[in-house]
């Protein structure tokens, strides 16, 4: 049953996956690009020293995309699931709704990990092939929060749309959108970093609001 | 059981999300933030005067013994760091105790030095790369140098930008000479001032592993290395180097232990500032020269203390300038009572996130009680069932946070 489950999961991700994935592979393209442009026609030791020295992050472009991969799979999941509450003979299925809950949200994190981490890897490949050790490796520190942006936004999304009631709805859209801005704040590579391992315990927490908004459709809707 | 930590997993995020919006966002619309207080030794009193904001471009001038000025006289005890005021009225040169000052003399003998938290390498992100600039008489600026440095264990490393690979020969022309010097690779403190606009370049100043301070610097590109001799046993937290015409001293040390030190000009001796009770990763430190005196500020969330000195910077007379009290009018004791606590992630020191939790005061444990309160009636009147124990400790927790989400997020039964 878990394999069908998935297998369903899968039919109503592929093509909106493949969308974010070739919008993701974009953003990237236009980073390596726009680094090229700059190195080809400037002194590359300015464009270093913007980025050392000056904390200019060349790849701020990729910012918001994680956010917009974690939405777009949120809404491909579960926007037909409650529009035409299909989602009301899944819970009729002989498995606990959480887990139910669970494997849906496992398989989108699986495909927003590899569109995310595709990303990463060719950001990666861009600024080292321009940019010293040091810089290239404040990637992964830089684009951290942001993807962290992305499972927020994408579990967020999922609590957002199986809540059943409206004013409720507003309410989490809200508590969310401001704990997802947080992770835009401060400026330069790896800013964040020294907060993170503080931020990466709302990824649970954003879990259990899923369950507790699974809970209150099969309670109300299904 | 998961409904229970799914629905309290809710809670505490909402409270988080509004103990972070709500506190900054009453900030930004009442405006608590004030200016910082200006402090200088006026050399025509020999006293201690300040400038003080109140708020919407309003200030008080006044001396240490309480004295109000209006702003041209404030202007006027202070001829040296407002010498165009005399310029412009004609009053130059200027007399002060016998002694007759040009602009000439003033210019010259002028220096300001503002050193913040946030500078200091332990409060700051920083990628271990540097430029060192080359010393070329030949060239009238100074050009950026195609190259960046990195200290490892092994030696000082240049990488070609133009090629993103490392210069095999300059790496080995600098790693030699630092060895011959003695230096222990790798380096505990590395203070440059990395920035082509400054009228010239005095390289780095580098502490090895043994704690001995190099200075490094290219001259026609070719290393120059000087053993400073400053004493290997300062614990030196960091050290803010900044070219001035005036060659008095390439920068300031701070120690972990709160000590300033300006590098003098003459042979690397340490001219200690003697002030007590500063630590370098929470307060500014501010030195002002002028022809006659040198003034050390320290800002702290207290107040400013202002040490004048000597040319010989011999400590003669101080002054604690106690900040203004923002935080006990009606406002503020209205904002701790509904926003009994703010988590944030930025601090004035760091320039990096630090995530902290503030708490309010006394009126933060009333407004605590008083949301306890309006729970509890509200559940009176408007509920039939029990008061929940969760949603009881999240009020109790959280004050007015708590009820507005346990209210929104209302429990299913």
């Amino acid at each position: 049953m878990i394999s069908s489950i998935l297998l369903k999961e899968w039919l109503k991700l592929k093509y909106l996956f493949a969308g974010v994935l070739v919008l993701n592979i974009g953003v990237c393209l236009k980073i390596y690009f726009d680094i090229r442009g700059l190195i080809l026609s400037e002194h590359p030791e300015m464009i270093w020293y913007e980025a050392i020295h000056l904390h200019n992050v060349f790849f701020k472009d990729f910012m918001f995309f994680p956010l917009v991969t974690g939405l777009v799979l949120a809404a491909a999941q579960f926007v037909p699931e409650i529009i035409r509450r299909r989602m009301r003979i899944s819970l009729h299925l002989p498995l606990h709704r959480d887990l139910l809950i669970l494997l849906s949200v496992v398989t989108g994190l699986f495909f927003f990990m590899v569109a995310v981490g595709i990303s990463v890897v060719l950001v990666y490949s861009t600024m080292r092939s321009w940019f010293p050790l040091e810089v290239s490796m404040t990637v992964l520190t830089t684009m951290g929060p942001w993807i962290l942006a992305g499972i927020l936004g994408y579990l967020g999304g999922m609590a957002v749309l199986l809540e059943p009631l409206k004013t409720r709805k507003v309410f989490l859209t809200i508590v969310f959108s401001v704990i997802i801005s947080v992770m835009y704040m401060g400026v330069g590579y790896g800013w964040m970093s020294p907060a993170m391992p503080y931020l990466v315990w709302l990824v649970p927490l954003f879990l259990f609001c899923v369950f507790n908004s699974g809970q209150r459709f099969q309670q109300r809707g299904a | 059981m998961t409904g229970t930590i799914s629905r309290l997993s809710l809670l505490v995020l909402a409270v988080m999300a509004m103990s972070y919006i709500l506190p900054a966002a009453f900030d930004k619309v009442v405006g608590r933030t004030a200016e910082e207080p200006l402090l200088f030794f006026s050399p025509v009193l020999q006293k201690f005067v300040y400038q003080e904001s109140l708020g919407g471009h309003r200030f008080i001038h006044a001396d240490e013994d309480g004295v109000h000025y209006d702003r041209q006289e404030f202007e006027a005890l202070l001829p040296f760091l407002y010498h165009r005021n005399l310029e412009i009225h004609d009053l130059l040169p200027l007399v002060i105790d016998g002694q007759s000052f040009d602009l000439e003399e003033i210019r010259a003998e002028r220096q300001a030095v503002e050193i913040k938290p946030r500078q200091i390498s332990v409060n700051r992100q920083q990628i271990e790369l540097y430029p060192l600039f080359n010393n070329d008489p030949a060239v009238p600026m100074i050009p950026f140098p195609e190259d960046m440095f990195r200290i490892t264990p092994n030696g000082m490393e240049f990488i070609n930008a133009d090629y993103n690979r490392i210069d095999s020969e300059l790496t080995r022309d600098f790693t030699e000479a630092l060895k011959e010097k003695g230096f222990v690779f790798s380096a505990t403190v590395i203070s440059g001032n990395p920035t082509n606009l400054k009228p010239f370049d005095e390289g780095y100043f580098i502490r090895d592993d043994s704690g001995q301070v190099f200075h490094v610097k290219r001259v026609m590109n070719q290393p120059e290395v000087v053993r400073t001799g400053i004493d290997p046993g300062l614990d030196i937290l960091d050290m803010i180097i900044s070219e001035n015409q005036r060659k008095e001293f390439y920068g300031t040390v701070f120690t972990t232990q709160g000590e300033i030190f300006l590098i003098s000009y003459d042979d690397y001796q340490l001219i200690r500032i003697p002030v007590d009770n500063f630590d370098p990763q929470s307060m500014d430190f501010k030195l002002i020269i002028n022809p006659l005196y040198r003034t050390a500020t320290i800002s702290s969330e207290q107040g400013i203390y202002g040490l004048a000195m000597d040319r010989e910077y011999r400590g003669f007379a101080d002054f604690f300038l106690e900040r203004s009290d923002l935080q006990n009018g009606p406002v503020s004791k209205g904002r701790d009572f509904f926003l009994p606590f703010q988590i944030t992630l930025t601090s004035d020191h760091l320039d990096q996130a630090k995530p902290d939790i503030g708490t309010g005061g006394p009126w933060s444990l009333v407004g605590v009680f008083v949301a306890l309160a309006m729970f509890t009636a509200f559940h009176r009147k408007w509920r039939s069932r029990p008061v929940s124990k969760m949603d009881l400790l999240v009020v109790l927790l959280s004050g007015f946070y708590g009820l507005l989400a346990v209210i929104f997020i209302s429990s299913e039964h």
